[in-house]
């Protein structure tokens, strides 16, 4: 399967509206962005670069889902960028680059997704454009950390939600139990998630794709500040990733 | 608004700096029409460099920090993959690099000449290298630019640092030959990052004052084509330059904010 490439494409940078912006769960918020052609070229995976007034890097956030004429993006709040963005109020003008980087591949017959924390985001938009349907793990430390997904659970996927402070266990405990009958797993979250997901996948012969998160600065592979680790040396997560295959990366450096 | 740099002749002033613009060709298809006078590579080195673990750059007041530490194909693929394309750009594209030796500095200077290669940008300055930076070395500084001027036929520019004796190095690289100058790589700059120290290059409109006041005094002291390299944001800034001296305008970490700067300067001039 191959990566659903966006590298070097044109991509777009324009104005948009922010419409609408809420609270998701516990620091986490729900922002809609007025938009029919980022939205219409975006691939599951791909990511946005939003400039946030009074700073000078763009902030880069995938997609959490789309619809016609709108885009939306999850995001916690961790530093002071993503607290200016949350304090944004419906209609003001958001400046945008996208779609970016390489979207995740879309043929899988018998998906699982798993998610750990904010994770989330580009798999639930994932988990909408899949056909086949599923298995959707979900993980989270705690109970209110949990944001609602936003495709039909009866007709799509199987969600298995885990939260570590109730569970006692989190997404990797129980990713080995579901394996069988999958043809491939699509991973995100933080870090430690997925070196222990790219194990557990290597070690059962999956096919796993992850989207793997770095510090940018351009977005488009100009400036060589988001390198990550491959086996074939460093490479860019902008425009060779985000989306990696784990036999891509080198996971003793992670 | 066409000008003639330190031997080059420029259809505006405007320059993508190195590093905040790929080797010059990555974008061809994406902004086609973008109307620079012309811009710099990526440095690059005799063999390839991996440059440093990540994270490599952060975002401080008024500024960011990097520490790529100088990644690049090295010059035997940026010959067979890079060159190529930047041939077609409607600019040119001057090749910044930089060498361990005299005898690199010298390998880069003429294999790029012999692939028509219009001007090189020396890489004097880069605080993201381990051991000293050349720049702080006067005399060797002026020893590499004598030297090079000796077997080069196309323009030579020196990438200097405004915060290492700029006065006096440019001084020195004026009689050892240099056609032209660009004020200021980055200044050495440290950072805090989830508990554990960096030490990179600050850039943007945080050192701009100390880049300008720079300009105007090289200007006063010695008679040579200067460029601006510092926190350029927005025309102000370019008429500050101008003022103290400075006949181009390098961007560099305002591409990062809104890589289309160049069609805002050049439709608003
Ligand atoms: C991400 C990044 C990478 C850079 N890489 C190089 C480089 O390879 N060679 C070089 O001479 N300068 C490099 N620079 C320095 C810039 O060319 C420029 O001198 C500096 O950023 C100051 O200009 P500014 O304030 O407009 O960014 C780099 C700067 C940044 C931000
Ligand atoms: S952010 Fe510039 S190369 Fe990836």
């Amino acid at each position: 399967m191959e990566k659903l490439s966006g590298k070097m494409k044109k991509f777009i940078h324009k104005e948009t509206i922010l419409t609408d912006i809420k609270k998701a769960a516990l620091n986490i918020f729900l922002l809609t962005l007025e938009d029919n052609q980022i939205s219409e070229a975006i691939n599951p995976g791909q990511f946005l670069q939003l400039k946030i007034k009074g700073k000078i890097l763009r902030r880069p956030f995938s997609i959490f889902s789309r619809s016609n004429n709108t885009i939306k993006i999850l995001f916690r709040v961790c530093g002071e960028g993503t607290k200016i963005l949350s304090e944004m109020k419906p209609q003001s003008k958001l400046d945008i680059i996208g779609p970016l980087g390489n979207g995740f591949p879309l043929d899988s017959k018998s998906p699982l997704f798993i998610a750990g924390g904010l994770g989330v985001a580009p798999l639930n938009f994932l988990a909408n454009e899949i056909k086949n349907s599923g298995k959707f793990i979900y993980g989270t430390k705690h109970e209110n950390e949990f944001v609602a997904l936003s495709f039909p659970e009866t007709t799509k996927h199987k969600i298995i939600k885990i939260s570590e402070e109730k569970d006692k266990k989190n997404v990797c405990d129980i990713l080995p139990e579901h394996l069988e009958n999958t043809d491939t797993v699509y991973a995100s979250g933080p870090r430690k998630m997925l070196k222990k997901v790219a194990d557990i996948c290597t070690k059962n012969k999956t096919t796993c794709f992850i989207t793997w998160e770095e510090r940018m600065g351009c977005g488009f592979g100009l400036c060589q500040s988001c390198a990550v680790k491959t086996r074939a040396g460093y490479k860019m997560t902008c425009a060779d990733g985000p989306v990696f295959n784990i036999n891509e990366l080198d996971w003793h450096e992670h | 608004m066409s000008i003639n740099f330190a031997g080059l002749t420029l259809n505006n002033p405007y320059l993508a700096a190195s590093g905040c613009f790929g080797y010059g060709g990555e974008l061809e298809n994406i902004f086609q029409n973008q109307k620079w006078g012309g811009c710099v590579s990526k440095t690059i080195t005799v063999e390839k460099r991996d440059g440093n673990p990540p994270p490599r750059i952060f975002e401080t007041e008024g500024g960011i920090i990097n520490r790529i530490g100088l990644q690049n194909c090295g010059l035997t693929n940026f010959l067979s993959k890079e060159l190529p394309r930047i041939k077609n750009l409607p600019y040119p594209v001057i090749v910044s690099i930089f060498g361990n030796t005299i005898d690199e500095w010298k390998t880069l200077l003429t294999t790029l000449e012999e692939n028509n290669v219009p001007a090189v940008e020396l890489n004097l300055s880069c605080p993201n290298l381990k051991g000293e930076v050349v720049v702080r070395n006067i005399d060797l500084c002026t020893n590499i630019v004598r030297e090079l001027k000796k077997i080069s036929g196309i323009p030579v520019i020196a990438k200097i640092n405004a915060i290492y004796s700029p006065v006096e190095l440019s001084c020195g690289l004026k009689e050892a030959g240099i056609d032209g100058i660009v004020c200021s790589n980055t200044f050495p700059a440290g950072v805090y990052h989830n508990g554990k120290f960096y030490e990179g290059g600050l850039s943007g409109p945080a050192i701009k004052p100390v880049v300008l006041k720079t300009i105007f005094k090289i200007k006063e002291n010695v008679d040579i084509d200067l460029a601006a390299c510092g926190g350029i944001w927005n025309s102000s800034d370019i008429e500050d330059y101008r003022s103290a001296g400075a006949r181009a305008f390098v961007l560099g970490s305002v591409l990062l904010t809104n890589p289309d700067t160049i069609s805002d300067f050049t439709t608003a001039f």
